[in-house]
C-alpha cells in the first residue's frame, strides 16, 4: 500500500483541500523544474529541507487561497503565493527560488483540490521517484538553513512551528 | 460557517471556537461600530487588528508567550489564533480558586512574579500593551496529560502565563508610556481585585528585580501618572 497524503482541509469558504505528497530519490527533477516553470503542471513543489511540519505549508497554502477569493494575491498563480507566503522576504523571484527545488531530488508535491479541480493524479504518476511517509520529514529538514530563513537565532525548539506560522501570517505588515 | 462556536462577545470584537487547519482555534472578529463613519471605522479596525497581531508576533522574540497566529484577514476583520483550551484567566483564578489558604497564596506569589517578568519584558522590548488587565493574562498548564488535572497543574505551579488582547498595544521606547501601563494594571487590580491589596507590589517587585535597565525612570515617570490620577480622582 502506498503512503497517505498529508491532508488538511482550508478555509472553509474557499472549498479547497490541500494534499501533501513527499517524494525521495527523484529522477526526473530537471522534467518537473521545466513543468512547473511552464506553467503545466497545477501544484507545488517544494524543498523538504526548509519545512519542519506539513502545518507550515498548511498555513502558507491557506493563506494563498483566501488571498485568491478576495483578490488580493501578491504573485500570478496560487501555487507560486504558497512559495512567496512560506518565506518572509517580499522578493518573488527570491522567495520562489528559496523554497522552489532546484537540484535537489527529495520534493514535497501540494495540490488545492476543489470539488470540480483535482489535478493530483495526473501528476503524481508523472514523478519518478520513492513515494515516503510524511512521517519522514524530519529527517530531511535541515535545521540550520529553517533557522536562517525564519530568522530564529534564541527562539527554543517546541515553539519553533509557532513562531514560523505567525510570521508567515504576518509578513505583509511587520518587518522580520 | 458551521461548527463556528460563539465564545464571547465583548465591546470590541466577537470570538469565536471552530476547528481550523485541523487545529482547535478561536477567531477575534472586530465589527463594524456604526456609530463611527464606515471609512474611519475600516481604518481603525485595521490598525487595530495590525497592531494586535505585530505584538503577538513581537512577543515570541521577546520571550513572552503568545497565541500562535494562523491567519490575518482583513476583509473578514478576522484574526485567527491558537485556543488555549486548558486555559484560565488570571481574572478567573483568583475569583474561583482563591481562597485563603496557604498553598494558593504561594501560588499567588508565583503568579504575581510571572507577571512582573513578563511586563518587564514586553517593555524591554518596547512593546506597551495598553490594556494590561487579568482577563487579558492566561495560565497555561504545560505538558497537560490525562492524569494532570487543570487544577492539578496550577497547584504544582506548572503552568505558562500568556499574554493576549493586543488591540490597543503599541511601539514605544519612552518611559512615560512604561509607566502608563503599569498605572493602567494598578488600577485594573485595584477595581477587580480590592479583596487582595498586595498583588500589585509583589508585580512591581517582581518588574523592579527582573533588570535593572531604566528602572529608575520608569518607576519615577510611573510615581508621576499615579500621582496626576489621584488628583483627577480626587476632582472628579
Ligand atoms: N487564545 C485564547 N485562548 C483561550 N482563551 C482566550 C484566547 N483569547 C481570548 N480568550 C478568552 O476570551 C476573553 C476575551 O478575549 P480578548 O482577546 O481579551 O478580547 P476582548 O477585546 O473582548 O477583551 C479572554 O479574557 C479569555 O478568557
Ligand atoms: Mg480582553
Amino acid at each position: 500500500m502506498s503512503p497517505e497524503p498529508y491532508i488538511c482541509d482550508l478555509d472553509e469558504d474557499t472549498n479547497t483541500t490541500l494534499n501533501i505528497y513527499l517524494f525521495k530519490n527523484v529522477e526526473n527533477v530537471e522534467d518537473i523544474r521545466n513543468y512547473i516553470i511552464k506553467g503545466e503542471w497545477n501544484c507545488a513543489v517544494i524543498k523538504p529541507s526548509l519545512i519542519i511540519d506539513p502545518f507550515q505549508i498548511a498555513v502558507a497554502a491557506n493563506k494563498a487561497v483566501v488571498s485568491e477569493k478576495h483578490n488580493s494575491m501578491v504573485t500570478k498563480t496560487v501555487y507560486a503565493e504558497i512559495l512567496y507566503n512560506l518565506s518572509l522576504t517580499k522578493n518573488i523571484s527570491q522567495s520562489l527560488s528559496k523554497f522552489g527545488i532546484e537540484k535537489e531530488n527529495n520534493l514535497l508535491v501540494c495540490f488545492l483540490i476543489t470539488p470540480d479541480k483535482d489535478y493530483s493524479q495526473d501528476i503524481l504518476p508523472k514523478i519518478q521517484g520513492q513515494l515516503c511517509s510524511m512521517s519522514e520529514l524530519t529527517s530531511l529538514t535541515n535545521m540550520n538553513d529553517v533557522k536562517s530563513v525564519y530568522k530564529l537565532n534564541s527562539s527554543k525548539g517546541d515553539d519553533l512551528l509557532d513562531v514560523i506560522v505567525s510570521r508567515i501570517v504576518t509578513k505583509g505588515f511587520v518587518s522580520h | 460557517m458551521n461548527d463556528l462556536k460563539i465564545l464571547k462577545q465583548g465591546a470590541e470584537a466577537k470570538l469565536y471556537i471552530c476547528k481550523y487547519l485541523g487545529k482547535s482555534t478561536l477567531i477575534k472578529e472586530r465589527f463594524q461600530k456604526r456609530y463611527r463613519h464606515p471609512d474611519l471605522d475600516k481604518s481603525i479596525t485595521k490598525e487595530r487588528i495590525r497592531n494586535e497581531a505585530r505584538s503577538i508576533v513581537r512577543c515570541k522574540t521577546a520571550d513572552v508567550k503568545t497565541p500562535a497566529l494562523y491567519l490575518v484577514d482583513f476583509q473578514r476583520r478576522r484574526i485567527y489564533m491558537q485556543h488555549f483550551e486548558h486555559s484560565i484567566t488570571v481574572k478567573d483564578y483568583i475569583i474561583q480558586h482563591a481562597t485563603k489558604n496557604a498553598e494558593i497564596t504561594q501560588n499567588l506569589d508565583e503568579i504575581c512574579k510571572m507577571i512582573g517578568i513578563t511586563v518587564r519584558k514586553l517593555h524591554e522590548n518596547n512593546i506597551i500593551h495598553g490594556d494590561l488587565t487579568t482577563s487579558n493574562m492566561l495560565l497555561v498548564p504545560k505538558n497537560l496529560n490525562n492524569e494532570t488535572t487543570e487544577e492539578k497543574c496550577l497547584e504544582k505551579e506548572r503552568f505558562d502565563l500568556v499574554m493576549i488582547d493586543f488591540g490597543l498595544s503599541f511601539i514605544d521606547s519612552s518611559t512615560e508610556d512604561k509607566g502608563v501601563d503599569l498605572y493602567v494594571l494598578e488600577r485594573a487590580l485595584i477595581s477587580t481585585h480590592n479583596d487582595y491589596p498586595d498583588l500589585f507590589s509583589k508585580i512591581l517587585d517582581a518588574y523592579k528585580n527582573h533588570s535593572k535597565n531604566n528602572i529608575k525612570e520608569i518607576l519615577s515617570k510611573f510615581e508621576e501618572v499615579r500621582a496626576r490620577g489621584r488628583k483627577r480622582t480626587m476632582v472628579g
